[in-house]
Protein backbone atom coordinates (compact mmCIF):
# COMPACT_ATOMS: atom_id res chain seq x y z
CA UNK A 1 0.00 0.00 0.00
CA UNK A 2 1.35 3.42 -0.90
CA UNK A 3 0.22 6.98 -0.88
CA UNK A 4 -1.49 8.12 -4.04
CA UNK A 5 0.26 10.90 -5.89
CA UNK A 6 -2.64 13.29 -6.08
CA UNK A 7 -3.72 12.90 -2.46
CA UNK A 8 -1.09 12.12 0.15
CA UNK A 9 -3.66 11.02 2.74
CA UNK A 10 -5.58 8.63 0.56
CA UNK A 11 -5.34 4.96 1.29
CA UNK A 12 -5.15 2.35 -1.38
CA UNK A 13 -4.76 -1.39 -1.13
CA UNK A 14 -5.76 -3.82 1.60
CA UNK A 15 -6.20 -1.33 4.41
CA UNK A 16 -8.54 0.79 2.29
CA UNK A 17 -10.51 -2.33 1.47
CA UNK A 18 -10.63 -3.22 5.12
CA UNK A 19 -11.83 0.18 6.27
CA UNK A 20 -14.52 0.06 3.63
CA UNK A 21 -15.83 -3.05 5.26
CA UNK A 22 -14.60 -5.45 2.64
CA UNK A 23 -12.87 -8.69 3.51
CA UNK A 24 -9.15 -8.27 2.95
CA UNK A 25 -8.95 -11.52 1.10
CA UNK A 26 -12.13 -13.08 -0.16
CA UNK A 27 -13.37 -15.41 2.53
CA UNK A 28 -10.48 -14.70 4.84
CA UNK A 29 -10.03 -12.81 8.08
CA UNK A 30 -6.29 -12.59 7.65
CA UNK A 31 -4.36 -9.61 9.01
CA UNK A 32 -3.80 -6.70 6.69
CA UNK A 33 -0.37 -6.55 5.13
CA UNK A 34 1.02 -3.11 5.91
CA UNK A 35 4.25 -3.57 3.98
CA UNK A 36 5.18 -0.30 2.33
CA UNK A 37 2.42 1.67 4.03
CA UNK A 38 3.11 5.06 5.53
CA UNK A 39 2.59 4.40 9.27
CA UNK A 40 1.36 7.92 9.94
CA UNK A 41 -1.35 7.74 7.31
CA UNK A 42 -2.38 4.26 8.39
CA UNK A 43 -2.52 5.42 12.00
CA UNK A 44 -4.60 8.49 11.16
CA UNK A 45 -7.17 6.46 9.29
CA UNK A 46 -7.32 3.77 11.94
CA UNK A 47 -7.69 6.35 14.67
CA UNK A 48 -10.49 8.06 12.81
CA UNK A 49 -12.12 4.71 12.14
CA UNK A 50 -11.94 3.95 15.86
CA UNK A 51 -13.38 7.36 16.72
CA UNK A 52 -16.24 6.97 14.27
CA UNK A 53 -17.09 3.55 15.64
CA UNK A 54 -16.91 4.95 19.17
CA UNK A 55 -19.11 7.86 18.12
CA UNK A 56 -21.76 5.48 16.86
CA UNK A 57 -21.67 2.83 19.57
CA UNK A 58 -20.87 5.20 22.40
CA UNK A 59 -24.46 5.75 23.43
CA UNK A 60 -25.13 2.03 23.60
CA UNK A 61 -21.79 1.01 25.06
CA UNK A 62 -21.78 1.12 28.84
CA UNK A 63 -18.11 1.70 29.55
CA UNK A 64 -18.78 1.80 33.26
CA UNK A 65 -20.23 -1.69 33.02
CA UNK A 66 -17.06 -2.87 31.30
CA UNK A 67 -14.97 -1.36 34.06
CA UNK A 68 -17.18 -2.92 36.72
CA UNK A 69 -16.78 -6.33 35.08
CA UNK A 70 -13.01 -5.94 35.14
CA UNK A 71 -13.04 -4.80 38.76
CA UNK A 72 -15.20 -7.78 39.69
CA UNK A 73 -12.69 -10.07 38.03
CA UNK A 74 -9.86 -8.33 39.86
CA UNK A 75 -11.65 -8.80 43.16
CA UNK A 76 -12.28 -12.46 42.39
CA UNK A 77 -8.62 -12.98 41.53
CA UNK A 78 -7.58 -11.24 44.73
CA UNK A 79 -9.75 -13.64 46.68
CA UNK A 80 -8.30 -16.58 44.78
CA UNK A 81 -4.81 -15.33 45.52
CA UNK A 82 -5.71 -15.06 49.17
CA UNK A 83 -7.16 -18.54 49.05
CA UNK A 84 -3.91 -19.91 47.63
CA UNK A 85 -1.80 -18.00 50.09
CA UNK A 86 -3.87 -19.29 52.96
CA UNK A 87 -3.81 -22.79 51.50
CA UNK A 88 -0.06 -22.84 51.41
CA UNK A 89 0.11 -21.19 54.80
CA UNK A 90 -2.18 -23.86 56.16
CA UNK A 91 0.03 -26.58 54.75
CA UNK A 92 3.11 -25.04 56.25
CA UNK A 93 1.47 -24.50 59.61
CA UNK A 94 0.48 -28.11 59.74
CA UNK A 95 3.94 -29.26 58.84
CA UNK A 96 5.34 -26.96 61.48
CA UNK A 97 2.91 -28.21 64.05
CA UNK A 98 3.82 -31.74 63.21
CA UNK A 99 7.50 -31.07 63.70
CA UNK A 100 6.68 -29.06 66.75
CA UNK A 101 4.23 -31.17 68.64
CA UNK A 102 5.14 -34.77 67.87
CA UNK A 103 6.51 -35.66 71.23
CA UNK A 104 4.29 -38.26 72.82
CA UNK A 105 4.87 -41.30 70.63
CA UNK A 106 6.00 -44.40 72.43
CA UNK A 107 8.86 -45.39 70.24
CA UNK A 108 12.46 -44.56 70.87
CA UNK A 109 12.75 -42.80 67.56
CA UNK A 110 9.80 -40.59 68.17
CA UNK A 111 11.03 -39.88 71.66
CA UNK A 112 14.20 -38.67 70.04
CA UNK A 113 12.15 -36.39 67.85
CA UNK A 114 10.44 -35.08 70.94
CA UNK A 115 13.71 -34.50 72.77
CA UNK A 116 15.00 -32.61 69.82
CA UNK A 117 11.89 -30.49 69.71
CA UNK A 118 11.97 -29.68 73.41
CA UNK A 119 15.53 -28.43 73.45
CA UNK A 120 15.42 -24.70 74.08
CA UNK A 121 17.75 -23.69 71.32
CA UNK A 122 17.09 -21.84 68.11
CA UNK A 123 16.66 -24.22 65.22
CA UNK A 124 16.36 -23.07 61.65
CA UNK A 125 15.48 -25.29 58.73
CA UNK A 126 14.81 -24.90 55.05
CA UNK A 127 11.79 -27.02 54.22
CA UNK A 128 10.33 -27.91 50.86
CA UNK A 129 7.08 -29.62 49.98
CA UNK A 130 5.43 -30.62 46.78
CA UNK A 131 2.23 -32.35 45.77
CA UNK A 132 2.53 -34.77 42.88
CA UNK A 133 4.51 -33.20 40.05
CA UNK A 134 3.78 -29.62 41.10
CA UNK A 135 6.59 -27.16 41.61
CA UNK A 136 7.94 -27.40 45.16
CA UNK A 137 7.24 -24.68 47.70
CA UNK A 138 10.15 -23.69 49.91
CA UNK A 139 9.90 -22.25 53.37
CA UNK A 140 12.09 -21.38 56.32
CA UNK A 141 11.13 -22.86 59.67
CA UNK A 142 12.37 -21.37 62.95
CA UNK A 143 11.76 -22.98 66.31
CA UNK A 144 12.75 -22.36 69.91
CA UNK A 145 11.83 -25.14 72.27
CA UNK A 146 8.35 -26.48 71.80
CA UNK A 147 6.47 -23.26 72.29
CA UNK A 148 7.91 -20.72 69.91
CA UNK A 149 8.04 -21.17 66.20
CA UNK A 150 7.85 -19.15 62.99
CA UNK A 151 7.46 -20.15 59.39
CA UNK A 152 8.28 -18.04 56.34
CA UNK A 153 7.38 -18.61 52.70
CA UNK A 154 8.89 -15.95 50.47
CA UNK A 155 7.62 -17.19 47.14
CA UNK A 156 4.52 -19.12 46.21
CA UNK A 157 4.96 -20.69 42.75
CA UNK A 158 1.21 -21.05 42.24
CA UNK A 159 0.90 -17.25 42.26
CA UNK A 160 3.69 -16.56 39.76
CA UNK A 161 1.39 -16.97 36.79
CA UNK A 162 -0.80 -14.21 38.19
CA UNK A 163 2.17 -11.90 38.61
CA UNK A 164 1.59 -11.91 42.36
CA UNK A 165 4.63 -11.92 44.58
CA UNK A 166 3.35 -13.02 47.95
CA UNK A 167 5.00 -14.00 51.18
CA UNK A 168 3.54 -15.38 54.38
CA UNK A 169 4.78 -15.55 57.96
CA UNK A 170 3.04 -17.61 60.58
CA UNK A 171 3.80 -19.14 63.89
CA UNK A 172 3.39 -18.86 67.61
CA UNK A 173 5.05 -17.00 70.48
CA UNK A 174 3.93 -19.76 72.84
CA UNK A 175 0.76 -17.92 73.79
CA UNK A 176 -0.78 -16.65 70.57
CA UNK A 177 -0.89 -18.27 67.16
CA UNK A 178 -0.74 -15.96 64.16
CA UNK A 179 -0.66 -15.66 60.37
CA UNK A 180 0.91 -12.62 58.70
CA UNK A 181 0.30 -12.54 54.95
CA UNK A 182 1.62 -9.85 52.59
CA UNK A 183 0.01 -6.41 52.93
CA UNK A 184 -2.69 -5.29 52.50
CA UNK A 185 -4.03 -8.55 53.92
CA UNK A 186 -4.75 -8.37 57.65
CA UNK A 187 -2.94 -10.32 60.32
CA UNK A 188 -4.91 -13.13 61.97
CA UNK A 189 -4.26 -14.01 65.59
CA UNK A 190 -5.68 -16.65 67.93
CA UNK A 191 -5.23 -15.99 71.61
CA UNK A 192 -4.32 -19.54 72.52
CA UNK A 193 -1.40 -21.03 70.63
CA UNK A 194 -3.00 -24.44 70.86
CA UNK A 195 -5.85 -23.06 68.74
CA UNK A 196 -3.60 -22.47 65.78
CA UNK A 197 -5.18 -25.58 64.29
CA UNK A 198 -8.54 -23.86 64.71
CA UNK A 199 -7.28 -20.72 63.05
CA UNK A 200 -6.35 -22.78 60.04
CA UNK A 201 -9.65 -24.61 60.13
CA UNK A 202 -11.60 -21.33 60.34
CA UNK A 203 -10.45 -20.49 56.86
CA UNK A 204 -12.69 -23.35 55.82
CA UNK A 205 -10.37 -24.23 52.99
CA UNK A 206 -11.57 -27.75 52.40
CA UNK A 207 -8.36 -28.47 50.56
CA UNK A 208 -6.29 -31.57 50.72
CA UNK A 209 -3.90 -29.69 52.98
CA UNK A 210 -6.42 -29.64 55.77
CA UNK A 211 -6.59 -33.39 55.73
CA UNK A 212 -3.14 -33.38 57.26
CA UNK A 213 -4.59 -32.05 60.48
CA UNK A 214 -6.68 -35.12 60.87
CA UNK A 215 -3.81 -37.30 59.81
CA UNK A 216 -1.53 -36.04 62.50
CA UNK A 217 -4.13 -35.85 65.22
CA UNK A 218 -5.39 -39.32 64.44
CA UNK A 219 -2.09 -41.01 63.69
CA UNK A 220 -2.31 -43.35 66.63
CA UNK A 221 -6.05 -43.64 66.54
CA UNK A 222 -6.54 -44.68 62.95
CA UNK A 223 -3.18 -45.99 61.79
CA UNK A 224 -1.14 -49.06 62.33
CA UNK A 225 2.26 -47.57 63.07
CA UNK A 226 5.46 -49.44 62.36
CA UNK A 227 8.87 -48.13 63.31
CA UNK A 228 12.05 -49.53 61.87
CA UNK A 229 15.62 -48.50 61.79
CA UNK A 230 17.93 -48.96 58.90
CA UNK A 231 20.55 -47.32 56.75
CA UNK A 232 19.90 -44.08 54.96
CA UNK A 233 18.67 -45.18 51.57
CA UNK A 234 18.52 -42.00 49.55
CA UNK A 235 21.24 -39.49 48.89
CA UNK A 236 20.50 -36.84 51.48
CA UNK A 237 23.13 -35.09 53.53
CA UNK A 238 24.84 -38.39 54.09
CA UNK A 239 27.99 -36.59 55.10
CA UNK A 240 26.14 -34.70 57.85
CA UNK A 241 24.20 -37.61 59.28
CA UNK A 242 26.29 -38.88 62.20
CA UNK A 243 25.39 -42.53 61.68
CA UNK A 244 23.72 -42.94 58.30
CA UNK A 245 23.33 -46.64 59.01
CA UNK A 246 20.68 -45.92 61.63
CA UNK A 247 17.78 -43.87 60.39
CA UNK A 248 14.28 -44.13 61.82
CA UNK A 249 11.52 -45.03 59.36
CA UNK A 250 8.01 -44.57 60.67
CA UNK A 251 5.23 -45.98 58.54
CA UNK A 252 1.55 -45.46 59.26
CA UNK A 253 -0.99 -47.58 57.40
CA UNK A 254 -4.60 -46.54 57.59
CA UNK A 255 -6.90 -48.97 59.33
CA UNK A 256 -10.39 -49.45 57.88
CA UNK A 257 -12.25 -46.20 58.50
CA UNK A 258 -15.29 -44.49 57.03
CA UNK A 259 -13.29 -41.28 56.63
CA UNK A 260 -12.01 -41.53 53.09
CA UNK A 261 -10.19 -38.22 53.31
CA UNK A 262 -7.38 -39.66 55.39
CA UNK A 263 -4.28 -40.63 53.45
CA UNK A 264 -3.75 -44.33 53.10
CA UNK A 265 -0.11 -44.19 54.04
CA UNK A 266 2.21 -41.92 56.03
CA UNK A 267 5.97 -42.33 55.86
CA UNK A 268 8.39 -40.44 58.07
CA UNK A 269 12.13 -40.55 57.79
CA UNK A 270 14.02 -39.15 60.79
CA UNK A 271 17.48 -39.03 62.22
CA UNK A 272 17.47 -41.74 64.90
CA UNK A 273 19.81 -39.87 67.22
CA UNK A 274 18.77 -36.25 66.87
CA UNK A 275 15.10 -36.81 66.11
CA UNK A 276 15.20 -34.42 63.17
CA UNK A 277 12.54 -35.31 60.60
CA UNK A 278 14.13 -35.41 57.14
CA UNK A 279 11.14 -36.31 55.07
CA UNK A 280 7.44 -36.95 55.44
CA UNK A 281 5.44 -38.52 52.64
CA UNK A 282 1.66 -38.74 52.51
CA UNK A 283 -0.02 -40.97 49.96
CA UNK A 284 -3.71 -40.86 49.22
CA UNK A 285 -4.79 -42.73 46.12
CA UNK A 286 -2.72 -41.28 43.32
CA UNK A 287 -1.90 -38.11 45.26
CA UNK A 288 1.48 -38.02 46.91
CA UNK A 289 2.69 -35.13 49.08
CA UNK A 290 6.35 -35.01 50.04
CA UNK A 291 7.68 -32.67 52.71
CA UNK A 292 11.45 -32.47 52.89
CA UNK A 293 13.87 -30.92 55.28
CA UNK A 294 16.24 -29.42 52.75
CA UNK A 295 18.86 -28.09 55.09
CA UNK A 296 19.53 -27.06 58.62
CA UNK A 297 20.19 -23.34 58.48
CA UNK A 298 22.62 -21.28 60.45
CA UNK A 299 21.68 -21.84 64.07
CA UNK A 300 22.61 -18.41 65.29
CA UNK A 301 20.39 -17.30 68.13
CA UNK A 302 17.41 -15.16 67.25
CA UNK A 303 15.76 -12.63 69.51
CA UNK A 304 12.69 -14.12 71.12
CA UNK A 305 10.47 -11.45 69.57
CA UNK A 306 11.17 -13.25 66.30
CA UNK A 307 8.20 -15.39 67.26
CA UNK A 308 5.85 -12.41 67.72
CA UNK A 309 3.56 -11.48 64.86
CA UNK A 310 4.38 -7.80 65.34
CA UNK A 311 7.95 -8.45 64.22
CA UNK A 312 6.78 -9.59 60.82
CA UNK A 313 3.80 -7.37 60.09
CA UNK A 314 3.73 -4.10 58.20
CA UNK A 315 2.63 -1.10 60.23
CA UNK A 316 -0.32 -0.64 57.86
CA UNK A 317 -1.71 -4.13 58.42
CA UNK A 318 -4.77 -4.53 60.58
CA UNK A 319 -4.79 -7.27 63.22
CA UNK A 320 -7.83 -9.48 63.54
CA UNK A 321 -8.23 -11.53 66.70
CA UNK A 322 -10.14 -14.76 66.46
CA UNK B 1 -8.77 6.12 49.65
CA UNK B 2 -7.86 2.48 49.08
CA UNK B 3 -5.61 1.73 46.12
CA UNK B 4 -8.30 -0.43 44.48
CA UNK B 5 -10.86 2.38 44.64
CA UNK B 6 -8.39 4.90 43.30
CA UNK B 7 -7.43 2.49 40.56
CA UNK B 8 -11.09 2.14 39.59
CA UNK B 9 -11.46 5.92 39.43
CA UNK B 10 -8.40 6.28 37.23
CA UNK B 11 -9.59 3.48 34.99
CA UNK B 12 -13.00 5.13 34.63
CA UNK B 13 -11.28 8.37 33.63
CA UNK B 14 -9.33 6.62 30.91
CA UNK B 15 -11.58 3.77 29.82
CA UNK B 16 -13.15 5.62 26.91
CA UNK B 17 -9.83 6.44 25.30
CA UNK B 18 -8.60 2.92 25.94
CA UNK B 19 -11.59 1.66 23.98
CA UNK B 20 -10.91 4.11 21.15
CA UNK B 21 -7.36 2.83 21.03
CA UNK B 22 -8.42 -0.82 20.97
CA UNK B 23 -11.16 -0.19 18.43
CA UNK B 24 -8.60 1.54 16.25
CA UNK B 25 -6.28 -1.42 16.43
CA UNK B 26 -8.70 -4.33 16.40
CA UNK B 27 -11.83 -4.85 14.35
CA UNK B 28 -13.44 -7.82 16.06
CA UNK B 29 -15.71 -6.66 18.90
CA UNK B 30 -15.17 -9.76 21.02
CA UNK B 31 -11.41 -9.33 20.75
CA UNK B 32 -11.78 -5.68 21.76
CA UNK B 33 -13.78 -6.78 24.81
CA UNK B 34 -11.22 -9.40 25.78
CA UNK B 35 -8.27 -7.07 25.35
CA UNK B 36 -10.01 -4.33 27.33
CA UNK B 37 -10.56 -6.67 30.26
CA UNK B 38 -7.08 -8.13 30.03
CA UNK B 39 -5.51 -4.67 29.94
CA UNK B 40 -7.19 -3.71 33.19
CA UNK B 41 -6.19 -6.96 34.88
CA UNK B 42 -2.56 -6.70 33.79
CA UNK B 43 -2.47 -3.03 34.84
CA UNK B 44 -3.80 -3.89 38.29
CA UNK B 45 -1.23 -6.60 38.80
CA UNK B 46 1.57 -4.30 37.72
CA UNK B 47 0.37 -1.17 39.47
CA UNK B 48 3.51 -1.14 41.57
CA UNK B 49 5.58 -0.63 38.43
CA UNK B 50 3.64 2.40 37.25
CA UNK B 51 5.76 5.52 36.96
CA UNK B 52 3.66 8.14 38.75
CA UNK B 53 5.19 10.94 36.72
CA UNK B 54 3.59 9.53 33.56
CA UNK B 55 0.09 9.75 32.19
CA UNK B 56 -2.01 6.90 33.54
CA UNK B 57 -3.98 6.69 30.29
CA UNK B 58 -0.85 6.35 28.22
CA UNK B 59 0.41 3.66 30.56
CA UNK B 60 -2.86 1.73 30.16
CA UNK B 61 -2.68 2.02 26.39
CA UNK B 62 0.95 0.91 26.48
CA UNK B 63 -0.19 -2.31 28.15
CA UNK B 64 -3.02 -2.61 25.62
CA UNK B 65 -0.56 -2.10 22.76
CA UNK B 66 1.62 -4.94 24.00
CA UNK B 67 -1.40 -7.19 24.37
CA UNK B 68 -2.54 -6.32 20.83
CA UNK B 69 0.89 -7.22 19.48
CA UNK B 70 0.97 -10.47 21.44
CA UNK B 71 -2.51 -11.28 20.19
CA UNK B 72 -1.42 -10.57 16.65
CA UNK B 73 1.55 -12.88 16.94
CA UNK B 74 -0.59 -15.65 18.38
CA UNK B 75 -3.45 -15.31 15.96
CA UNK B 76 -2.45 -14.79 12.37
CA UNK B 77 -6.10 -15.05 11.46
CA UNK B 78 -7.05 -12.22 13.77
CA UNK B 79 -8.48 -8.88 12.78
CA UNK B 80 -5.42 -6.98 13.89
CA UNK B 81 -4.43 -4.18 11.60
CA UNK B 82 -1.43 -2.51 13.09
CA UNK B 83 2.25 -2.90 13.57
CA UNK B 84 4.08 -1.41 16.54
CA UNK B 85 4.95 1.90 14.88
CA UNK B 86 1.36 2.46 13.80
CA UNK B 87 0.11 1.68 17.30
CA UNK B 88 2.50 4.22 18.79
CA UNK B 89 1.13 6.90 16.50
CA UNK B 90 -2.44 5.92 17.34
CA UNK B 91 -1.47 6.17 21.01
CA UNK B 92 -0.09 9.67 20.41
CA UNK B 93 -3.40 10.63 18.83
CA UNK B 94 -5.31 9.19 21.78
CA UNK B 95 -3.10 11.09 24.20
CA UNK B 96 -3.63 14.34 22.32
CA UNK B 97 -7.37 13.83 22.41
CA UNK B 98 -7.24 12.81 26.07
CA UNK B 99 -5.43 16.03 26.89
CA UNK B 100 -7.93 18.14 25.03
CA UNK B 101 -9.66 20.72 27.15
CA UNK B 102 -13.02 18.93 27.10
CA UNK B 103 -13.69 16.65 30.03
CA UNK B 104 -15.54 13.69 28.62
CA UNK B 105 -15.03 11.71 25.47
CA UNK B 106 -18.56 12.60 24.48
CA UNK B 107 -17.64 16.28 24.60
CA UNK B 108 -14.49 15.57 22.69
CA UNK B 109 -16.44 13.61 20.11
CA UNK B 110 -18.83 16.52 19.71
CA UNK B 111 -16.25 18.08 17.42
CA UNK B 112 -16.25 14.95 15.29
CA UNK B 113 -20.04 14.94 15.30
CA UNK B 114 -19.97 18.53 14.03
CA UNK B 115 -17.50 17.55 11.34
CA UNK B 116 -19.70 14.65 10.22
CA UNK B 117 -22.67 17.01 10.13
CA UNK B 118 -20.69 19.42 8.01
CA UNK B 119 -19.72 16.87 5.36
CA UNK B 120 -21.15 17.30 1.87
CA UNK B 121 -24.25 15.12 1.52
CA UNK B 122 -22.74 12.34 -0.56
CA UNK B 123 -19.89 11.79 1.90
CA UNK B 124 -22.09 12.13 4.97
CA UNK B 125 -24.50 9.54 3.59
CA UNK B 126 -21.64 7.15 2.93
CA UNK B 127 -20.15 7.62 6.40
CA UNK B 128 -23.56 7.34 8.06
CA UNK B 129 -24.48 4.18 6.16
CA UNK B 130 -21.12 2.58 6.90
CA UNK B 131 -20.77 3.43 10.57
CA UNK B 132 -24.29 3.97 11.84
CA UNK B 133 -25.94 1.17 9.93
CA UNK B 134 -22.99 -1.13 9.27
CA UNK B 135 -23.71 -1.26 5.56
CA UNK B 136 -20.79 -2.39 3.45
CA UNK B 137 -19.63 -3.45 0.00
CA UNK B 138 -22.25 -4.05 -2.62
CA UNK B 139 -25.07 -3.17 -0.27
CA UNK B 140 -23.43 0.17 0.42
CA UNK B 141 -23.15 0.83 -3.30
CA UNK B 142 -26.81 -0.01 -3.75
CA UNK B 143 -27.79 2.27 -0.90
CA UNK B 144 -25.77 5.12 -2.37
CA UNK B 145 -27.03 4.28 -5.87
CA UNK B 146 -23.55 4.14 -7.28
CA UNK B 147 -20.84 1.63 -8.14
CA UNK B 148 -18.85 -0.23 -5.49
CA UNK B 149 -15.70 1.61 -6.44
CA UNK B 150 -17.45 4.93 -6.18
CA UNK B 151 -18.97 4.04 -2.82
CA UNK B 152 -15.54 3.14 -1.43
CA UNK B 153 -14.14 6.34 -2.83
CA UNK B 154 -16.82 8.37 -1.07
CA UNK B 155 -16.03 6.71 2.23
CA UNK B 156 -12.35 7.38 1.86
CA UNK B 157 -12.85 10.97 0.88
CA UNK B 158 -15.36 11.38 3.69
CA UNK B 159 -12.86 10.17 6.28
CA UNK B 160 -10.17 12.31 4.77
CA UNK B 161 -12.37 15.38 5.08
CA UNK B 162 -13.16 14.48 8.68
CA UNK B 163 -9.47 14.33 9.51
CA UNK B 164 -8.94 17.73 7.93
CA UNK B 165 -11.95 19.11 9.80
CA UNK B 166 -10.64 17.83 13.15
CA UNK B 167 -7.28 19.38 12.44
CA UNK B 168 -8.91 22.70 11.64
CA UNK B 169 -10.63 22.51 15.02
CA UNK B 170 -7.28 21.71 16.67
CA UNK B 171 -8.81 18.68 18.34
CA UNK B 172 -5.81 16.53 17.58
CA UNK B 173 -3.12 19.12 18.28
CA UNK B 174 -0.57 18.03 20.85
CA UNK B 175 -0.69 21.41 22.55
CA UNK B 176 -4.46 21.69 22.52
CA UNK B 177 -5.23 20.41 25.94
CA UNK B 178 -4.35 20.45 29.56
CA UNK B 179 -1.96 18.27 31.51
CA UNK B 180 -2.85 14.59 31.58
CA UNK B 181 -4.29 13.03 34.69
CA UNK B 182 -1.47 11.99 36.96
CA UNK B 183 -1.38 9.11 39.40
CA UNK B 184 -0.77 10.73 42.75
CA UNK B 185 -2.05 8.63 45.61
CA UNK B 186 -2.22 4.93 44.97
CA UNK B 187 0.57 2.84 46.33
Amino acid sequence: MTKSDDNPRELIGPLAEYLDGEPVDEGSDASVDLTGADPKIVAEHLFLDGLLRRLVVGKDDDVQARVRRAMTTIERQRRQSLFRIVSVAAAAILVALFLWTTRSDPSQALEAIARHARAEITRQYAIEWRVGDSEPVRASFYAFGVEKMAFHIDRIPALDMFGVQAEVWFGSDGKEGWVVPSPPMPVFVVENAQRLHELVARFNLGTSFLQITKILVALEKYYDVKIETGPLVREWKKAEVPKPDKVAYVTGTLRPTPDRRLPERIEIEADFFTGTVHRMTLTHGEIRMVIDLVAELDESELALDWYDYDTHRDASQAVIYR
Amino acid sequence: MKSKELYELLVEENADMLLVFLQSAVRDRNTVDDLFQETLLVAWKNLGRFDRSRSFGRWLRGIARNLVLVHRRKSMRGHILCDEEVLEIVDDRCEALQRHRFDTLDEKLAALRDCVGGLPDKYREAVHARYNEGVRGRELATRLETSIENAKKRLQRGRQKLLECLERKHVLDDEAGVEPLRFEEAG
